[in-house]
């Protein structure tokens, strides 16, 4: 019942549930719509967006302000239902379409099936709760303690797996007595206490400082390894997704640019946006060489540029009606790997791209 | 005069005195008690730092949140007074001079903020925000006034469309490049950078990294460039300083902080910050630094990293880090200071943080 044409050859093939490599396809977003009505006019916040995600495997969801890269999953999670946004497409897990199914149906799966981790811990956590209560409280929410001090005793299992001391103690602690990282730890011990298929992390470290950056990316490591959850890690830091993530979505103005391995993404970005981002970001080794931005200023999601939203600030557009013109949507363009730029092949060599046959075979 | 150093040859030989000298410089901030008591515990911002800015080259000064970066900053351009130190600018010491006499120091000495939001006066347009410092040192006169805004404005790549704007109608780029206009109206000889490109996006930040390094160029401006992010401090600097806990712990070229880091914090530090190349994953040998970063109000004794650092539970916890204070020293004539008792050890405990790139990489998963 999705009122939107589809957009053409999309997210692959839609019914497969495995990969060419067998991995299982836990979740599948197809042609997922967000506009917000505002007094300035509609913000296409996310345009016609199409990607899967498998079992166990961390996909960045990389995009700067506005990109539509933390919208999709708040869309998905029925979580933007009482506000002005109109949703349309699917989002399909366990062959439900998500956006379908009533406040009473999502609920088991909001912080059970998938479990979000925020940005900013002190807005998620309950000021007037203890830490280990919240954790208690979203572990017999869905069933999987038969008392309190099951919860209790899970509650301190899990704390100490995410790494805090005398996790007994600090379960009595109120989300104001722990330090930043703490909190986030807190977090993550709470997305991860129903055993999640999904666990999303939304710049779950972009307030914290690199050294304890480092301890909760490794904490969130070890909370995959655990759940064998899929880690959607959605963030603005390409260096991020470079040290985690298996495969990227590239997003730009709320329209995926690309899809891809993360290392040939980096290797050999596939849109000319992915070029100009790695361009734009200062490399750790060698000689600094002067960077190459992006010219020009992001777009506005309320007045969209035709044809491809890149390409008032793509050099490669220069002189091509095409561009400005026709819209281009994701094509695969080599083994689960998709472009959104009409040019694609110019970035990429034919070598690379060659075998498309073998991302249709099941 | 001070010669000029060209951008990038910190290594040339110096000219006799510093712009901009900082010596045992100490901050305190008082922790308010409440309305009826008074509280003797004090945050210790910055603890005693020294630092040269020379003729045309960039400082960077990197560090974690609570390190004091800023607030050396703020005590630079005397938005606070300090406790203790001296602020050497053009062979006067600034540190307690009271709002007249600093007004002549300010002219030399300007500070962009990191919020291009919250530091523009939202009531007045562009031409406005970047006339006031002139109209404040009275140099905006008739006739010139319009010309210098316009002239610093395409410095910055402002057209003069711009003129009649409000900072609301700017994006968050548009916003940092006026801040940094205003901070050029007055032809300061040093900019006071405090994380300037850290609330932009990366294709914005690249375009405002660009710019500064351009306006170094041509105008030969100093810059104290204060941020946390390791590879916009890298891109920047001639020169590094590491801060932790309101002390320098090292101090060197560019190369030698990055290549050859000689501080425990330092290498941890280096090793965890993400590298945007997926070929070094697994190469790379990271440093997880146990704990959070202690409070500035009970800073530890002798070395204020000891509580974390994974160099000393490897020598076995020696006491010394403990009970003495490391002197941030130069121990091998190098121009690398390094504030650790045990720095001869740091170099073969791990190995280099970032090794040589491998060739291309065969990647795994398109097999």
């Amino acid at each position: 019942m999705t009122g939107i044409p589809g957009p053409g050859p999309g997210a692959g093939a839609p019914e497969e549930a495995t990969r060419a490599d067998g991995a299982q396809k836990v979740l599948e977003i197809a042609d997922l719509t967000v506009d917000f009505v505002t007094e300035e006019g509609i913000v296409h916040a996310v345009d016609h967006v199409s990607y899967d995600v498998y079992a166990a495997e961390t996909l960045g969801v990389v995009g700067e302000s506005g990109s539509g890269k933390s919208v999709t999953w708040l869309a998905a999670m029925g979580l933007l239902r009482r506000t002005s946004a109109k949703v349309t497409g699917s989002v399909m897990m366990g062959g439900r379409n998500l956006l379908e199914l009533s406040d009473k149906d999502l609920r088991p799966i909001r912080g059970s099936d998938v479990a979000m981790i925020f940005q900013d811990p002190n807005t998620s956590l309950n000021p007037v709760m203890t830490v280990g209560d919240q954790i208690d409280e979203t572990i017999r929410a869905h069933g999987r303690a038969s008392d309190g001090s099951a919860a209790r005793t899970r509650t301190i299992e899990l704390l100490d797996l995410v790494g805090i001391p005398d996790a007994k103690a600090r379960c009595r602690q109120y989300p104001h007595e722990f330090s930043g990282g703490m909190r986030q730890r807190a977090m993550i011990a709470m997305a991860i206490a129903n055993d999640p298929k999904i666990l999303v992390a939304d710049e779950a470290t972009t307030a914290l400082d690199v050294t304890i950056q480092a301890q909760v990316l490794e904490i969130l490591e070890i909370a995959r390894q655990e759940t064998h959850a899929a880690t959607i890690l959605i963030t603005h830091d390409l260096g991020l997704v470079a040290e985690l993530a298996n495969r990227i979505v590239v997003m730009y103005a709320g329209r995926v640019a690309e899809i891809g391995y993360c290392e040939e993404i980096f290797r050999m970005p596939a849109h000319p946006y992915t070029e100009g981002l790695m361009g734009s970001i200062p490399v750790m080794g060698g000689e600094p060489r002067r960077l190459q931005p992006i010219p020009g200023q992001p777009p506005s999601l309320i007045h969209v540029p035709s044809g491809c939203a890149f390409h008032p600030r793509c050099a490669r557009s220069a002189g091509r009606s095409a561009c400005s013109e026709q819209r281009p949507f994701p094509v695969p363009v080599g083994p689960d790997r998709e472009s959104a730029c009409h040019f694609w092949s110019e970035l990429i060599p034919a070598s690379s791209a060659a075998p498309l046959s073998s991302t249709t075979d099941g | 005069m001070a010669e000029p150093t060209p951008n990038g040859g910190a290594s040339a030989a110096p000219a006799s005195e510093p712009l901009l000298r900082i010596e045992d410089l100490v901050v305190h901030y008082g922790l308010g008690g409440g309305p009826f008591k008074r509280s003797d515990r004090r945050i210790r911002a910055v603890e005693g730092v020294s630092l040269s800015l020379w003729a045309g080259e960039t400082l960077g000064l990197v560090g974690e949140s609570g390190c004091g970066k800023s607030t050396i900053a703020r005590a630079v351009v005397r938005l606070l007074e300090p406790n203790a130190g001296r602020i050497i600018v053009g062979g006067v010491d600034i540190a307690h001079l009271n709002r007249k006499a600093m007004r002549p120091v300010r002219r030399e000495l300007q500070m962009v903020f990191q919020d291009p939001y919250g530091s523009l006066n939202p009531r007045l347009p562009i031409s406005e925000i970047i006339a006031e410092p002139l109209k404040i040192h009275g140099q905006y006169k008739k006739g010139t006034g319009r010309a210098r805004v316009e002239e610093v404005m395409s410095l910055v790549g402002l057209t003069s469309e711009y003129t009649k704007r409000y900072p609301h109608q700017l994006s968050g780029g548009q916003r940092q490049r006026v801040g940094i206009a205003r901070s050029l109206a007055l032809n300061p000889k040093i900019l006071i950078l405090d994380e300037p490109v850290s609330a932009l996006d990366v294709s914005i930040q690249a375009q405002v990294i660009n710019l500064l390094e351009d306006i170094q160029a041509r105008l030969g401006i100093s810059f104290l460039f204060i941020a946390h992010n390791l590879s916009v401090v890298r891109q920047i600097s001639d020169r590094v300083a590491v801060m932790y806990l309101g002390h320098v712990m090292e101090l060197g070229s560019r190369s030698q902080v990055y290549a050859q880091p000689a501080h425990p914090y330092t290498r941890a530090l280096l090793s965890a910050a993400p590298v945007a190349d997926p070929s070094v994953k697994g190469a790379r040998q990271r440093i997880i630094l146990k704990g959070d970063v202690p409070s500035p109000a009970d800073p530890p004794s002798g070395c204020v990293f000891h509580t974390r650092c994974w160099l000393r539970e490897q020598l076995d916890n020696p006491d010394r880090c403990v009970t003495e204070v490391p002197v941030l020293s130069d121990a091998a004539g190098t121009g690398q200071s390094v504030a650790c008792h045990f720095t001869e050890h740091t170099g073969q405990a791990i190995r280099p943080v970032v090794p040589a790139r491998s060739p291309l990489p065969t990647t795994a998963a398109a097999q």
